[in-house]
């Protein structure tokens, strides 16, 4: 299923400089899985989500969520220390 | 005319009672913004020869151009002097709504000199500051205190202190909006000297001229739009900075138990996920923020219930990890409940029990200095314990108010582990793998805090190594983000939530009717910086390099356990990377400021 990545925060620069990725996925896939497979150091990630739900690390994106959420997963790099 | 600033401060003796009105002139709007840059201005024009805590040492109560304007984040309110706890400069702000009640009173900010031979109110009610008698608050809780007085004033916004501040507690904060405080640097410490246990303010504003009011309004509704339009939004709002504890943990950069390790076993009991997934947790936000982080936590405790604003993630880490707390979350709130009302800074009072609690075990402090009781982690009772001892400077208290520097020295040892820069306690990352942000904690114009240059995620990016580059980005970090303490404005809406930073050049420029551009505000934060270093080297004899080091255990004992396991940073190569810093700032081998440097901003001519 081709989706659209979202990457926000103050290091979204280091992942995209225009905060959006497209991919090909194949599903299910763990949040794991999404960030080594675009490459990303799993310290630059917070937090990854889907619709409004903060899945973990292990927790499989389902095609089902996938569609409820307008196939975007969104990337939140940390926060920047107040 | 000054647009954008309402173009006077009060300045008020408390021994006479009398206000005198200072004019904000045009220099200081150019070259200073408002905010810290105005603190620091002062501090160095008034303050020279004064040591803290002596009649001559004043305290600055400051707002900026932009805050309590339709800006979004203009809550915010900066305070400033030199510190009880370091000797040098320090500042701290607050979030919540007093910066908008101050201006809507007609005053960019007002300085408190002297001391009131007894416990008083400062009133502010637009041009007219009286004083009341404040013997009947005195002793009590400053949240006890805002809450009595709001009862008085309901309309006013109100600064407090508690009996922290009262007994000069080195790290005590100022507390505002029921929840929110100036915790940094003793700000409430200097507030409680001065004997004033709160200050009401009431404006009925149309103070302040903006030079171009429809393109100003039109820029902040803009900014507005496009924070809300964030794609973390939702989760910001909802979390706010509690999210932090996975990943810090997730990265070996939790403090726990004194920084000996840097991930604590259990995390998830205190993480943001548990906090606001499992309790009743609201979002909380100051004076016109789009994107509030507060988190009102309602709770029960013992059997009683309790209302804190918090924990927020620095709160998490210091008064949560670093004493080894991992049962639930609500040990956190309720020892954040405890130090508000004591009005405690929650990072210094984490830091500081936690080398108590360290010395204790290594046979440092002994059972009978402690009222024969057994100091342990991932306790709330050893906790509470030494709180009040600390707030109430009793027993033991009267060392450990002092601070952890202070604590380490009077007792002869336990240097190693005294978590602090300057004297300032470490806020909440471990660093020992994380270079540049060892460098920020290291420079940091306060003392270790992390709000200057928060670049730790730079060290992630980059494999944990120093570059060529560390010392730029550090540099960048602490002209950007302090910039946001002159004007004086939250600099989340930028950091968490990616709104662009050219947007504050706009405003200003709108506010002011000055042509600002972003790198001409970051010129005038350069030169605060400076400025700020300037006045350590005046008011610290001993000043220089040596104060530029973190703690032994940062740079000789390897992270024990967790994802950072063995990592440390040997002096040798800080020692190459302050040079590097030195060298890229303009600054001789000393780390003082060269005559270049400060002709470059000016400062020769302005000082």
């Amino acid at each position: 299923m081709e989706i659209e990545i979202k990457v926000t925060g103050h290091a979204k620069e280091w992942i995209s400089s225009s905060g959006t990725l497209h991919i090909d996925i194949e599903l299910p896939i763990t949040p794991e899985e999404l960030i080594q497979k675009l490459g990303i150091k799993r310290g630059l990630v917070s937090a990854v989500i889907v619709g409004n739900k903060w899945l973990r690390w292990q927790e499989p994106i389902t095609q089902q969520m996938l569609k409820s959420a307008g196939k975007k997963i969104t990337i939140i790099t940390p926060v920047g220390g107040g | 005319m000054l647009y954008g600033y309402a173009g006077k401060i009060a300045r008020i003796n408390l021994r006479e009672k009398k206000v005198k009105i200072m004019e904000v002139t045009e220099e200081m709007a150019r070259y200073f913004i408002g905010g810290r840059g105005f603190i620091a201005y002062l501090i160095w024009k008034e303050q020279q020869g004064v040591k803290p805590l002596t009649p001559e040492h004043n305290l600055y109560l400051m707002t900026g151009p932009l805050s309590g304007t339709e800006t979004p984040g203009s809550g915010k309110f900066e305070i400033g002097h030199l510190s009880p706890l370091t000797g040098g400069y320090g500042d701290s702000n607050v979030g919540g709504k007093i910066s908008k009640a101050m201006r809507d009173a007609g005053w960019d900010g007002i300085v408190l000199e002297d001391i009131s031979p007894e416990p008083v109110i400062i009133v502010i009610r637009d041009d007219e500051i009286t004083f009341e008698d404040a013997s009947d608050l005195w002793g009590k809780g400053a949240m006890e205190t805002e809450e009595i007085l709001k009862e008085r004033y309901p309309k006013a916004e109100i600064l407090a202190i508690g009996p922290a501040a009262e007994h000069l507690v080195k790290f005590s904060m100022i507390h505002h909006d029921l929840g929110r405080q100036a915790g940094r640097t003793g700000v409430g410490t200097t507030m409680g000297f001065k004997k004033v246990k709160a200050i009401v303010v009431m404006g009925s504003g149309g103070h302040i001229k903006y030079a171009n009011p429809e393109l100003f309004k039109e820029t902040a509704k803009e900014a507005i739009i496009a924070t809300r339009n964030s794609d973390n939004y939702d989760f910001w709002v909802k979390y706010g900075t509690t999210s932090v504890v996975q990943w810090a943990n997730e990265n070996g950069a939790f403090p726990t138990k004194n920084f000996w390790t840097s991930y604590l076993e259990g995390y998830e009991k205190i993480d943001g996920r548990y906090m606001i997934d499992t309790y009743d947790v609201k979002p909380k936000g100051c004076y016109n923020c789009p994107s509030p982080c507060g988190k009102v936590f309602r709770f029960t405790y013992r059997g009683k219930e309790y209302v804190v604003e918090g924990p927020e993630y620095e709160t998490l880490a210091l008064m949560g990890g670093n004493l080894g707390i991992n049962r639930d979350v609500v040990d956190v709130a309720y020892l954040n409940y405890l130090a508000d009302n004591y009005g405690l800074d929650t990072i210094s009072t984490g830091a500081v029990i936690s080398w108590t609690i360290e010395a204790y075990q290594k046979g440092i402090i002994k059972p009978h200095m402690v009222d024969g009781r057994e100091l342990k982690w991932n306790d709330v009772e050893t906790v509470e314990y030494l709180m009040g001892k600390i707030a109430r400077r009793e027993g033991i208290g009267k060392i450990l108010a002092e601070g952890v520097k202070f604590a380490s020295t009077f007792f002869g040892a336990g240097h190693e582990f005294a978590m602090h820069v300057k004297g300032q306690e470490i806020s909440g990352y471990e660093s020992r793998w994380a270079p540049a942000m060892m460098l920020a904690y290291a420079t940091a114009d306060i003392g270790a805090h992390h709000n200057r240059a928060w670049a730790i995620t730079y060290d992630i990016q980059v494999g944990h190594k120093i570059t060529d580059e560390t010392a730029d980005v550090v540099i960048r970090l602490q002209h950007i983000r302090p910039m946001f303490d002159m004007l004086t404005t939250c600099r989340l809406q930028w950091v968490e939530l990616g709104l662009d930073l050219n947007y504050y050049a706009k405003l200003l420029s709108a506010a002011t009717g000055m042509d600002w551009t972003l790198d001409e505000m970051l010129k005038a934060s350069e030169r605060v910086w400076n400025l700020t270093r300037l006045i350590w080297f005046r008011h610290v004899p001993s000043f220089g390099r040596a104060w530029d080091y973190p703690p032994k255990r940062w740079l000789e004992e390897p992270v024990p356990t967790g994802p950072a396991k063995g990592a440390y940073i040997p002096k040798e190569e800080f020692d190459k990377l302050l040079d590097d810093y030195y060298r890229k700032r303009g600054w001789d081998e000393n780390g003082h400021p060269t005559e270049e440097k400060l002709r470059e901003l000016e400062l020769d001519k302005l000082l």
